[in-house]
């Protein structure tokens, strides 16, 4: 690209951010008047994203992920290994494992782990998914699972911000925030990219850092909002005391006059982000109780989730996130730590796949039954593995091959992809990258992963860095 | 790699290299890389516009310029500039009275007298504390699920602001952060420094555990957050990556990470019982015990004769009675008097001049503030751990520094607890280490531009950014030692730089031809890597509540001592922790941000909506987030509508009845500067129809007032 061209953009970026912030403020005002004083709101056009129009037609609107955050283990869920099995407490061959890097074995001594938990054949597919996911045994022909995944990071936290930025360095966006930024939001009051995370009772659940919805380099807005699942979901989303509509939005008023006087003077397009924020910060206002209040549910829809309202559990935010679903929002991560199983991994993993089979379950079937599933597109995944080799009677963080499933719009149900190696090691077979998982799924949406790019310090940065392929084979 | 760039931005970025395998990778390999070389300071570059710079700074960085073919924006008008100082020295707005003085201040020193000024203040330790707190990951409370509160951690958030008060030379500073419990002089401040090795993690939990092994496991990751600490904030060297192999990108060789390790080996965290530890040299603590003892003995003696005796005196009242009467009043101190007998009436007097004598005695003791420091022990052999897992002992390896500092020292295996930290201490602080002066000031220079030479201020490794300006950066190195690792000479240097000085807004826009578009600085270098504008920034957490309080006329500038605590404590002894954020009204809960007790998980919701990190992560460089969750803690938190009310009480005491003057003198309070007229327009069409109090709402979150520029 030559330096004129490179000029041009930053012209118009720069101009979009201005653009942008009219439109908001203009949007604030109409909300205002509308919402506030009783007038029904005026369903217009939604907040666009970078890419119009789409470079194909998608076949979703919205991605839910489910993020088994700690890694779970694929020989215990999704990937039978019989020889393993065989093979349980005999040296893992050397050919295997020599020269790999390995998180906390490194040195060990490396011997084969059995399988844990038996597998089932089921739904008219017969997949194979093990006895410890009763509730995915009902929607298992909703589902791909591809057996053939790998990462590049040993260890959580980058790991995590792999799976969500592809890439170990910090500071790039995450994949809801390349998700709004080129799609947009759907939804008028509520953030296109909202997080909900939940813990259980099995696993050491480390932290999720803030860093893993970051908007990165993106303008800041297209980052992920977490909604809090116990308590006020969002502080403050309530006037204060005493202060009424009226008085807000005359003090709201001023506040974008003085900003935009200011806005003149000052070329930042952060600036023009803040103005931004509260206009969707007033919408929340409203929006956000009207979402949490889920009293209204039919009880059969919460005994299907299995979830008490305000319980912080991943099968209420399962019910949330159908709620966000239906209101419009792009792109909702739902993450359960608690899969590091470096210990007693049987009754572990059983444990924690128990915290979250009801509530997918649920899930994939309320969405199928409002018709909601076909636009769509659920991912489930870690940020890797874990080991075919013992810890102890667990099994430690494993990079090379690991099990994914998607669900929903333009994915063959009921099939599989790829496999690992007989041991459950490596990779084998159709091998699926992290870049390949993000190019599919941008594809899903209508986007050509090569050509949604920012250019930053010089650089068009995309979500699949310089790699990714579409998984064509498992797309319907 | 595959890597689009153009012309001047290509040689700006950074962590491209080990993107992609290949390509440079060799010649980066091991110890010529950059940041391992000694400090080679060079002459100032001449520059083509001579009458520009001011200092050497301005020379670097003209010369980087004009090599590109970029000129500098014009310089800052005098409010901004006064507003942008206090800011960056103090976190707070400048008051009125200092805008008008400077305004006034014709000479041309005028400036330099503003930088003296606010380098003089206590404001400032206050301020700039908190950057290195961010740094070495300042928390007061243990972590993990129990995150017990450390009553006496702020201690070493004493020391630190008092350390950058009195511009103590920074390699003395660190000195006293590793081994200050045990050099000499011994003070109390630099026992207090010793929080910094104890300011970490503890888990209770894996402390309590049964098993040896998970102990042992623990004991080392513990170790480790300790060593990738002083070696990020000292060195800018993640030598915690060589724990279990060698590092895989700069030459930390494993051997290197049990070096260090050996050297903190008898570091531990205080046990239950000396969670409050007097600070007193360990020796003096026995004394100093033995001198209170006796005293509050005899005093105790006193207070339960005086008590029985009221007691005695108080049922003989009650016996003279009716039964009724003693359960529906109390017996008054006149009628206990009178049922004494006169020998007992002197020995009461007697006693209680014998407690008012001891109460005065043990005033006359000073009293040692209690602290959560450094509880060390004889250490055990360390030894190399094949991938770093405590079961799996290696060769032993003694104490020592990082070889890459190719100023060695060695210790013998059983050297005392002591002698490693002293001696690690005076090796790290040598004016010969490459790292020690780059990476300090590589953070100031970070906190005055908003970004460092270095962009990534705890990695100076091949993972890390490059400098920008790499003679700059050593020449500011080796200027801070030759000025006697002064802090505040190193500030001044940079504050009255012209390049600190420039606007905010950048030159003037082109829109002509091609070769017009080259040397707009928008267009080449938008991300002002080469300080062609002072770029504008948002204010961190704490700048923007003091800020408020400040304009609001509520802050209590009490320095030191025991933080204020914002929160409800709903933890059960022995329990998991639970705390719930509060915001309750009063002086106590006006002080400065910096005195907020910092508790991991009573995290704050204005400050967290603002970026404020949580206590237990390195945060070298704060994220800069806006989100709508900002908006509504601004907009409808109830610190920040208690603190508009009295803003506007403020307004109306100090500007009097006309209106006009009130929201005047808002603006000057708020944004440092004169409002406009379409500014005072829009205000009073608010102030008419809402009242005073929602002007100073909306100016609270207005976007100047939380940006400098």
């Amino acid at each position: 690209m030559n330096p004129i061209q490179s000029a041009e953009q930053f012209h118009r970026r720069a101009f979009l951010c201005r653009a942008g912030a009219t439109v908001g403020t203009a949007a604030l005002a109409s909300l205002v008047d509308s919402r506030l004083f009783g007038a029904p709101a005026a369903k217009s056009a939604t907040a666009s994203g970078i890419l119009q129009p789409l470079h194909h037609a998608p076949k979703v609107k919205r991605i839910i992920q489910f993020y088994m955050a700690g890694g779970p283990s694929h020989l215990e869920t999704f990937d039978y290994k019989p020889k393993l099995k065989e093979m349980n407490g005999q040296p893992m061959p050397e050919s295997i494992t020599k020269g790999q890097p390995i998180a906390q074995l490194q040195g060990a001594k490396l011997n084969c782990f059995g399988p844990q938990w038996d597998f089932k054949t089921v739904g008219k597919s017969g997949q194979s998914i093990s006895e410890i996911f009763p509730g995915l045994h009902e929607v298992a022909d909703e589902m791909c699972i591809i057996r053939s995944f790998h990462t590049e990071a040993i260890n959580h936290d980058p790991a995590h911000t792999y799976m969500n930025t592809g890439t170990t360095i910090s500071g790039r966006p995450s994949m809801g925030s390349w998700v709004t930024y080129g799609l947009g939001s759907e939804s008028q009051d509520l953030p296109g990219f909202v997080v909900l995370t939940s813990t259980g009772r099995f696993g050491q659940s480390q932290p999720i850092s803030a860093r893993q919805w970051h908007s990165g380099f993106l303008p800041s807005h297209h980052q992920g909002i977490e909604l809090r699942s116990k308590g006020d979901p969002v502080l403050y989303v309530k006037n204060p005391k005493g202060v009424t509509t009226d008085r807000q939005r005359d003090v709201i008023s001023t506040v974008r006059q003085l900003n935009s006087l200011q806005n003149s003077v000052v070329d930042d397009p952060e600036i023009a982000t803040r103005i931004a924020q509260y206009e969707m910060a007033f919408q929340m206002q409203l929006s956000v109780p009207d979402l949490m209040d889920v009293s209204k549910e039919p009880q059969h829809i919460l005994d299907q989730y299995g979830s008490k309202p305000g319980d912080g559990t991943f099968s209420s935010n399962c019910l949330l996130a159908r709620r966000l679903a239906e209101r419009g929002v792009r792109f909702i991560q739902l993450y359960h730590r608690d899969w590091d199983h470096h210990g007693s991994i049987k009754e572990h993993v059983r444990g924690t796949a128990a915290e979250v089979d009801k509530g997918m379950a649920a899930l994939i079937k309320d969405l199928k039954a409002r018709d909601m599933l076909k636009d769509t597109l659920i991912l489930w995944n870690g940020e890797f593995g874990r080991t075919p080799m013992a810890q102890g009677s667990g099994r430690d963080h494993h990079m090379k091959g690991y099990s994914v499933w998607l669900a929903g719009g333009g994915i063959k149900g009921g099939t599989s992809y790829g496999s690992t190696d007989e041991l459950g090691y490596h990779a084998a077979v159709d091998v699926v990258h992290v870049n390949d998982l993000h190019a599919t799924m941008l594809h899903l949406l209508g986007i050509d992963h090569r050509r949604l790019t920012f250019r930053f310090q010089g650089r068009d940065f995309r979500l699949t860095d310089v790699a990714g392929n579409v998984i064509k084979p498992i797309l319907s | 790699m595959r890597i689009v760039a153009t012309g001047l931005s290509a040689l700006l970025i950074f962590n491209v290299a080990h993107s992609h395998a290949g390509g440079a990778e060799s010649e980066l390999t091991g110890t010529n890389f950059w940041a391992f070389q000694p400090v080679q300071r060079v002459a100032a570059p001449s520059v083509a516009r001579k009458d520009w710079p001011r200092n050497a700074v301005d020379q670097f960085i003209l010369a980087r310029l004009e090599k590109e073919e970029l000129a500098p924006s014009p310089m800052a008008d005098r409010t901004t500039l006064l507003r942008r100082l206090t800011y960056d020295l103090h976190g707070l707005p400048p008051s009125p009275t200092e805008i008008d003085t400077f305004l006034a201040d014709t000479s041309p020193d005028a400036l330099a007298k503003v930088v003296d000024r606010l380098l003089a203040s206590p404001r400032y330790g206050e301020r700039w504390a908190r950057h290195w707190l961010d740094v070495m990951r300042f928390s007061e409370s243990d972590g993990y699920e129990y995150d017990r509160i450390r009553d006496h951690a702020w201690t070493y958030r004493d020391f630190v602001i008092a350390s950058i008060n009195a511009d103590k030379p920074y390699d003395r500073f660190v000195r006293e952060q590793l081994a200050g419990d045990v050099s000499e002089p011994l003070t109390r401040d630099a026992l207090a420094a010793t929080g910094f090795l104890v300011a970490g993690p503890w888990d209770q939990a894996a402390n309590v555990s049964a098993s040896l092994l998970i102990k042992q496991r623990y004991r080392e990751e513990e170790l480790e957050d300790i060593l990738g600490t002083v070696a990020q904030t000292f060195l800018g060297l993640t030598v915690n990556c060589a724990r279990c192999h060698n590092h895989k990108f700069d030459p930390v060789p494993q051997r290197d990470y049990y070096r260090m390790r050996a050297v903190f080996a008898g570091v531990f965290h205080p046990t239950d019982k000396d969670r409050a530890l007097p600070l007193l040299p360990p020796a003096d603590r026995k004394s100093y015990d033995d001198q209170l003892r006796p005293l509050k003995d005899r005093r105790a003696e006193f207070e339960k004769r005086l008590i029985d005796l009221d007691k005695t005196a108080t049922e003989r009242v009650k016996k003279l009675w009716p039964a009724t009467e003693s359960t529906t009043r109390k017996v008054t101190d006149a009628e206990r008097l009178a049922a004494m007998t006169d020998v007992e009436k002197k020995s009461r007097e007697e006693w209680i001049a014998g407690r008012n004598g001891l109460d005065g005695e043990l005033k006359k003791i000073p009293a040692a503030p209690l602290a959560y420091i450094v509880a060390p022990r004889v250490p055990e052999p360390t030894h190399l751990l094949l991938r770093g897992e405590p079961d799996k002992k290696r060769e032993p390896v003694s104490p020592g520094g990082l070889s890459i500092v190719s100023l060695p020292f060695d210790l013998p295996a059983d050297a005392p607890e002591a002698q490693r930290r002293i001696q690690f201490a005076q090796w790290l602080t040598r004016p010969e280490n490459p790292l020690l002066a780059r990476v300090m000031v590589n953070r100031v220079w970070q906190h005055h531009f908003g970004r460092g030479l270095v962009a990534t201020p705890n990695d100076f490794g091949k993972m890390g950014a490059r400098p920008s300006h790499p003679e700059l950066l050593d020449w500011l190195a080796s200027e801070f030692i030759a000025q006697g690792w002064s802090l505040k000479k190193l500030h001044r240097h940079i504050l009255l730089s012209a390049t600190y000085s420039q606007a905010g807004s950048g030159p003037v826009a082109t829109r002509a031809t091609a070769s017009m578009r080259r040397s707009d600085p928008r267009l080449k270098d938008a991300d002002n890597r080469l300080l062609w504008r002072f770029a504008p920034r948002r204010l961190e957490a704490e700048a923007v509540r003091d800020a408020m309080l400040h304009v609001s006329g509520q802050i209590n500038l009490q320095m030191g001592g025991p933080g204020f605590r914002p929160f409800t404590n709903l933890t059960t002894k022995g329990l998991e922790s639970e705390y719930v954020p509060a915001d309750p009204p009063g002086p106590e809960f006006n002080r400065r941000t910096i005195y907020r007790t910092f508790v991991q998980t009573a995290r704050d919701p204005l400050l967290d909506a603002l970026d404020c990190p949580d206590g237990s992560t390195k945060t070298p460089v704060r994220g800069i987030t806006t989100t709508p969750l900002q908006a509504l803690s601004l907009m409808n938190g109830s610190f920040t509508q208690r603190q508009a009310s009295h803003f506007a009480v403020r307004l109306r005491v100090e500007a009097g009845a006309d209106t006009m003057a009130q929201l005047r003198l808002a603006w000057r309070l708020a944004f440092g500067r004169v409002a406009t007229a379409e500014e005072l327009r829009e205000a009073e069409v608010l102030r008419k129809a809402q009242g005073l109090e929602q002007v100073c709402w909306a100016l609270f979150n207005a976007n100047e007032f939380m940006h400098v520029r």
